[in-house]
Formats: structure tokens, C-alpha cells, sequence
């Protein structure tokens, strides 16, 4: 009853201050925004955490080894991770604001997510130089993405051929061989030359940078080995094909007609000029994206020989990397998603290639749907666990390669990577100045409120958001206080709460048993049903979200849970890594805040709710 | 529906022990079943976009390709006036698009509205847009570029 009170004078008051916050001139806000609070709970952001979702999408900052690192994710994946993975309660509040404020916010919080992006990258390729010298030092091999793809086997395919006849056609006989020649020239004498110190970071300016020695060596390798890869007719590596169905899903016999082998047949014609195109007039980074083509038009070339519909495998090698056994919990959502996939293919498959126009996101989704069914059929018969995470994005055909390149003596070679480390280390530091992530001034809250308020010039977020918020001002660097804040000063329409996955399922079980039984067997880690304890959640026995005037007598028994766990961790520290030590360490610390009727810790799962 | 609790005062110490990680990352071990569900969500969403082209087609874009034309748009109104040349430019593209689980940005009609969208925000007169430095190889990747890069522009 006191909460509904509460939840009556909150709703007037926002009423009020939405009245108090008119927008001026004629125009009224249409277009909303959501300012997102995220319970804390234990692991990583165990402050709580913000982030604010524009459509869809949601921007949010991380620390990233020493500096803030803005993130965009897909609402259906932060909510996946912070909802029902990390069992955390989110709390919205949607604020109402013009159309073009939105953009105006889209525009900057994307345009900064591409700028650090690509810094980042940058370091990465300044660190990856560090490795390419080292290898060129002791003659190893270095990663090559796109590489492979393909068996170095000469004449076993002829799948390549037209690309080759087209290519002389017009740019006169030897072509091809030429280019190789070259490339090859260029692979051995390219020597390193320190890249030049980059101007100040700008967080919301694209960066222009010159590609590194790694990037120049890579590409170039990358290049060259496409080009041998036509003249010799090298085909795809055995096993890297799936065959997602038949060309005709209604018929298996070939029906030169049928929608999927018009649209690959058009989707073919497309990346052959894609690659011609790139063969001639090849782009700084080209090199990957045209093996990634050249694997792809072979793949559909068999699919139009044999009437199979062949994709390149996103996840190969999955049964190589032992991930442990599937639990027999574990087989239950597995099942599920086996069928769901099934039907997304065959989906994919009737459906999805009626377009005129062929679209690579399409067919990459087919490559998708085909290889994360082939995995997860693969774990459930073999009963091991399975990692489909990594197939976000299309297949890489990673490869290794010993570059041949002679331009640097072996004196030079150590010099030269002492001078790259160097470079990554000026620009990793660079990257920690202008993106410093410090606990109370630059942290996940104070830089999302000024990415923010740097969409508007000089106090027109005021008019935009119907108020203005200090970065860290009035304790607005902690996450739950600057929710607060954001209901009371800007212009709210409305707010929700998306129960954790342990709270929904809580509610489902409490329509269903008397509200005691369920916090009899629910409320402690021993008998709960919903809860099944997960390294990481630390040692504990009550769980203490709902209980408020008990926390503290439930933290006790909490406490001493984890410090007999933390005993039992002293003598088990030899065989088991610490980790039972670690959980009662952890256990007594979350332990702390519920004996100030504070709490953190909610547990985690590491399965799907039912719903 | 879950009420949240502010005490009207905290005490440092425990502020000193919720912010104790706060903002790191929480990307969890994402394994088997978490997979599961973002696999098949992304799965069956992905299905109903393509299902439901023809009326993406009429309205332009689909919502993906939409946030990538402002990616692009984004970019193009960032490097517009720099020093970026034409030898770089496309790479940029190359970048934006990788982020989409594009590979082939120059087949992506999306690719030119967004560029178009782009210039426009930079100011660049439409009658300039082939002038542009940095639009050269651009320009000559796809037969029709001129013409999708003037219909973003336009829309």
C-alpha cells in the first residue's frame, strides 16, 4: 500500500513536471528517447549501470582497459545480457523530445562510436605490428584473415575461370601474373617505417590514419594470394561447406527457373564484378573482403552445379576447441533452439531469395541459420557444449602464412619492433588521455550525460531533454542517482521497469503456489528451483533483493555462509585454482553492503528464462 | 513491477563498494543457451525483416540498412572538407560496413544514400557532388553510384 501511495505521487509528479518543462514555440515533442538504469548486482558493474536506448539501439560506456569505450548494441542483446544472463532488474525512463533532437543526439553518439572505433582499431594495428616484426624475426607465421579458405591444390577447380578470362579480356594477357609479381616484390622489400606520432584523439571526428606495416603486409599478402588462388584454380578447403538445404526446397531435382537459383545466379554476377573490380583497382583493406567474395562465388557456383544450396560454414573447427560436456539442462534449450533454427532455415530457404535484387545481409543470415544448426545438431549428438557467440559476422577464413619479406636486416628487425611497441604504447597512452575512465569524473554516467549534452550547442539540451544535468554534479556519477535525477529534472513521459529474469520467474511461480511456499524454497540458494549457484555469483545462502528491515540479519547468515565457504576455499586452494577461496572471499565482501540494508548481489544464470 | 529504493542518504563506504566495478564490462560467459536465445531471436527477427521487405522496399530501406546509411551518412559528413583522399575513403566504407556484416559495401545501394545523406548534411551542393576528391573511386565502383549517392542527397 505505501509503495502504490509512493507510485501515485510519483506519477503526479511527473504529471506536474511535465507541465513545467513546455517546449517553446509550436512545436511538440514526438520522437522519445530512454534513459536506462541497470540494477546492480555482482561481476562486472557492480555499481549499477546506465545506458540510454534510442530506437533499438543502446549506447553505452564500458571501461576498457584504463579508458571509457562507448558501446552500441542491439536492445534484444543488451537486454539478453543484462536482463536475463546477469539477472538484473532495468529501469527506463522515456523522455519525450523533437525529432530532429533525436537525430541530433543519434547523429552524435553514432559518429563518436565510428571515431573511437576506429581508433581502437588503429591500436590494434600499431600493436599488430609488434607481432608481424616479431615474426618476420624468427620466420613464423602470421594471421591472415581469408587466407583460409582455400586448399593450396593447383587445377581442382575451374569455378574461377570466367573471372580469369574477363580479367585478360580487359586489362590485356599476363595480367594476373604481373600483379603477382608485383605484390610479391612488394611483400619482400616493404621494410617498417614508423608511423607518425596522430594529432590529438577528437571523440566525435572520424580519424584519418595511414594503413600500418601489418595492415600494408597483410593486405598485400592478401591480394596476392587471390590472385594465385584464380591462375592456379585453388578450390575451398574440404569440410568448410554446408549444405543448408536444397536449391529448390519444393522439389530436389534442379529447376533452372526456381527464385533461389535466379537470385544466385544474379547474387554470382554481382560478386564477380565486385571482385574483378577490386582486383584492378584494389583500396587500402581490400584484401579480406576479396577472398571473403571469391569463397563465396565458388560456394555459390557449386550450389548452381549440384542443386544443393552450399554455404561457407561461419563456425568451423568448433568440435577442435573442447568446451567441457553438455549438461543434460543445458539439452533442453538446445533442443528448442535446434527446431527454431531448422525453421529459420527452411524459412530462409522458401522465402527468403524472392527478391529481385540479391542482398548479401540475406545470404549471410542463410550462413548463419545453416552453420549455427550444423553446430548445435553436432553438440546435442555428441554431447559437448557449444559457443555460438562467435558467429557474428561473416566467415573469416582464417589462415597463417610466412611472409616472405627480406627488407630489414637481423639487426634491424629487433629495432624496429622495439620502435613499434613503442608507437603502441605513445598511442594506447593517447587513447587513456582522451578517454580517461576514473571512478567518480569519468565513468559509464558521467560520460553518457556529457555524449549527451555535447549533441546541443550551448544549453539547448535544456530545450531538448526539457532540463540540464551536470556530468558527476550532485552525485550523479552513481548510476541509481542519476536515474533519480533524470526523473525529476527531465522531460518524462513515462517509466518501466523490466523485472530480472529471477523476478519474473518469482511471479510466474507466485500465481501459481501460496507467496510463502515460494519464499520458503525460492528465497535461499539450497532449495531454489529457479536459482542453481554459478562460480562468480560469490558464496551465499539468502537471497536478500526483496527483503529490506531483514537484510541485515539475512546479510549475517550470508556473511557466515561465506566465511565457512571461505575456510573450506583455504583447504581445497591447492586442488581446485583458489576458486572456492575466491567465492568466500567474494562472498563475505557482497555480504557487507546487506548488513547496511544495501543490496548488490542478485545471482546470474547461464540459461534462458522459460518465457 | 519492482519499486526502486533510493535511501535519502548513502554512506561512502557503501558507494565506495557498489561503484567497486562499476561500468566494467558485462558481457558475461555468454555460452550455449544465452547463444540460444540471442541466435534465435536474431534468427527469427532476421526472417521477419526479409519477410517483410516489400514493405521496407516502399518505405526504402530496412531498419538495418537504415542505421547503416546514418553510419555512412555520419562518416561522409565527418571526412567531408578533410584531408581524406580517394584512396582511403573507400576503406572507411569498408569499415562502416564490416560493423553490418557487410562485406561488399560497393553493391549496397544503401552504401550511396548514405553517402548522399551525408554530403547534404556538410553542405556540398548537389551539382559538387561528383567534384569531391575523396568521391572519386567511390564514384567509379558502381555503375550507378552517382545516381543512388544523388537520391540520398535528395531524400
Amino acid at each position: 500500500m505505501i509503495l502504490l501511495n509512493r507510485w501515485r505521487r510519483l506519477t503526479a509528479s511527473l504529471a506536474l513536471l511535465w507541465m513545467l518543462h513546455p517546449v517553446t514555440g509550436a512545436e511538440h515533442p514526438n520522437e522519445s528517447l530512454e534513459f536506462l538504469y541497470i540494477d546492480a548486482n555482482t561481476g562486472g558493474s557492480s555499481g549499477g549501470h546506465t545506458a540510454v536506448k534510442l530506437d533499438d539501439t543502446v549506447y553505452h560506456f564500458q571501461n576498457d582497459e584504463g579508458y571509457t569505450r562507448l558501446a552500441r548494441e542491439n536492445w534484444q542483446r543488451f537486454r539478453l545480457v543484462y536482463n536475463d544472463v546477469d539477472n538484473r532488474n532495468i529501469h527506463g525512463a522515456k523522455i519525450a523530445l523533437l525529432s530532429e533532437d533525436l537525430q541530433r543526439i543519434r547523429d552524435r553518439l553514432g559518429l563518436r562510436f565510428m571515431a573511437q572505433n576506429r581508433q581502437v582499431d588503429y591500436l590494434t594495428a600499431l600493436q599488430r605490428d609488434v607481432s608481424f616484426l616479431s615474426a618476420l624475426e624468427s620466420h613464423a607465421p602470421v594471421q591472415i584473415v581469408g587466407i583460409g579458405f582455400f586448399d593450396r591444390r593447383a587445377h581442382q577447380t575451374s569455378d574461377f575461370k570466367d573471372i580469369d578470362d574477363a580479367i585478360e579480356i580487359d586489362h590485356g594477357p599476363g595480367f594476373i601474373r604481373s600483379e603477382r609479381l608485383r605484390l610479391q616484390r612488394r611483400l619482400e622489400t616493404l621494410a617498417y617505417v614508423p608511423p607518425a606520432k596522430p594529432a590529438r584523439l577528437e571523440p566525435d571526428r572520424y580519424p584519418i590514419y595511414d594503413p600500418t606495416f601489418s595492415e600494408q603486409l597483410e593486405d598485400s599478402y592478401a591480394h596476392w594470394f587471390a590472385l594465385t588462388a584464380i591462375d592456379q584454380g585453388w578450390p575451398l578447403r574440404d569440410g568448410l561447406l554446408i549444405e543448408a538445404g536444397p536449391l529448390d526446397p519444393t522439389d530436389t531435382a534442379t529447376h533452372s527457373s526456381h527464385p533461389n537459383r535466379g537470385w544466385l545466379t544474379r547474387y554470382r554476377d554481382q560478386l564477380r564484378e565486385a571482385i574483378i573490380r577490386t582486383l584492378v583497382s584494389p583500396y587500402p583493406g581490400s584484401g579480406s573482403p576479396l577472398l571473403l567474395s571469391l569463397a563465396r562465388y565458388q560456394a555459390i557456383s557449386l550450389s548452381l552445379s549440384t542443386g544443393k544450396f552450399l554455404v561457407l560454414d561461419v563456425l568451423p573447427n568448433q568440435s577442435e576447441r573442447g568446451r567441457g560436456e553438455l549438461s543434460e539442462a543445458d539439452k533442453v534449450p538446445l533442443r528448442r533452439l535446434i527446431s527454431q533454427l531448422q525453421k529459420t532455415v527452411h524459412g530462409l530457404l522458401a522465402e527468403g531469395f524472392r527478391q529481385p535484387e540479391p542482398d548479401e545481409s540475406v545470404y549471410h543470415r542463410l550462413e548463419v541459420a545453416a552453420s549455427e544448426l550444423k553446430e548445435s545438431q553436432a553438440g546435442l549428438s555428441q554431447e559437448r557444449a557449444i559457443q555460438l557467440g562467435q558467429s557474428d559476422g561473416p566467415p573469416k577464413g582464417i589462415g597463417y602464412a610466412v611472409i616472405p619479406n627480406h627488407a630489414m636486416s637481423t639487426p634491424q628487425l629487433p629495432r624496429a619492433r622495439a620502435v613499434a611497441a613503442q608507437k603502441a604504447q605513445q598511442f594506447l597512452e593517447q587513447m587513456q588521455t582522451a578517454y580517461q575512465y576514473q571512478l567518480i569524473t569519468h565513468n559509464c554516467v558521467t560520460e553518457l550525460v556529457r555524449a549527451v549534452n555535447s549533441s546541443f550547442e550551448q544549453g539547448n539540451e535544456t530545450r531538448a531533454l526539457g532540463g540540464h544535468l551536470d556530468p558527476g554534479a550532485e552525485q550523479s556519477f552513481v548510476p541509481f542517482r542519476f536515474f533519480e535525477l533524470v526523473r525529476q529534472r527531465y522531460r518524462v513521459t513515462g517509466t518501466e521497469t523490466l523485472p530480472s529474469q529471477r523476478n519474473r520467474r518469482l511471479t510466474q511461480l507466485n500465481h501459481e503456489e501460496s507467496d510463502w511456499k515460494v519464499w520458503a524454497r525460492e528465497g535461499n540458494t539450497l532449495t531454489s528451483t529457479i536459482y542453481r549457484p554459478r562460480l562468480g555469483d560469490s558464496a551465499f545462502l539468502m537471497f536478500t533483493e526483496h527483503a529490506f528491515w531483514t537484510r541485515p540479519l539475512l546479510g549475517t547468515l550470508n556473511f557466515g555462509y561465506a566465511l565457512a565457504t571461505t575456510s573450506a576455499g583455504l583447504l581445497t586452494a591447492p586442488t581446485d585454482q583458489a576458486s572456492l577461496l575466491k567465492e568466500g572471499l567474494f562472498g563475505m565482501l557482497f555480504s557487507i553492503p546487506e548488513l547496511g540494508l544495501w543490496n548488490i548481489r542478485k545471482g546470474t544464470f547461464n540459461d534462458m528464462s522459460p518465457d | 513491477m519492482h519499486m526502486i529504493r533510493f535511501p535519502a542518504r548513502f554512506t561512502p563506504c557503501v558507494i565506495a563498494l557498489a561503484m567497486l566495478q562499476a561500468c566494467s564490462f558485462s558481457d558475461s560467459s555468454i555460452s550455449i543457451s544465452e547463444s540460444v536465445g540471442s541466435s534465435s531471436e536474431s534468427s527469427a527477427s532476421s526472417l521477419a525483416s526479409s519477410g517483410s521487405s516489400a514493405s521496407s522496399e516502399a518505405a526504402g530501406l530496412s531498419k538495418e540498412k537504415k542505421a547503416y546509411r546514418d553510419d555512412v551518412a555520419n562518416l561522409t559528413y565527418s571526412v567531408s572538407g578533410s584531408s581524406m583522399t580517394a584512396r582511403d575513403f573507400p576503406n572507411a566504407l569498408a569499415r562502416t560496413a564490416s560493423q553490418f556484416k557487410i562485406s561488399n559495401w560497393s553493391q549496397e545501394k544503401a552504401t550511396f544514400y548514405g553517402i548522399g545523406k551525408g554530403l547534404k548534411r556538410a553542405g556540398v551542393a548537389k551539382e559538387n557532388i561528383s567534384r569531391q576528391p575523396f568521391l572519386s573511386n567511390v564514384l567509379t565502383a558502381n555503375k550507378n553510384a552517382l545516381s543512388y549517392i544523388e537520391s540520398g542527397y535528395s531524400h
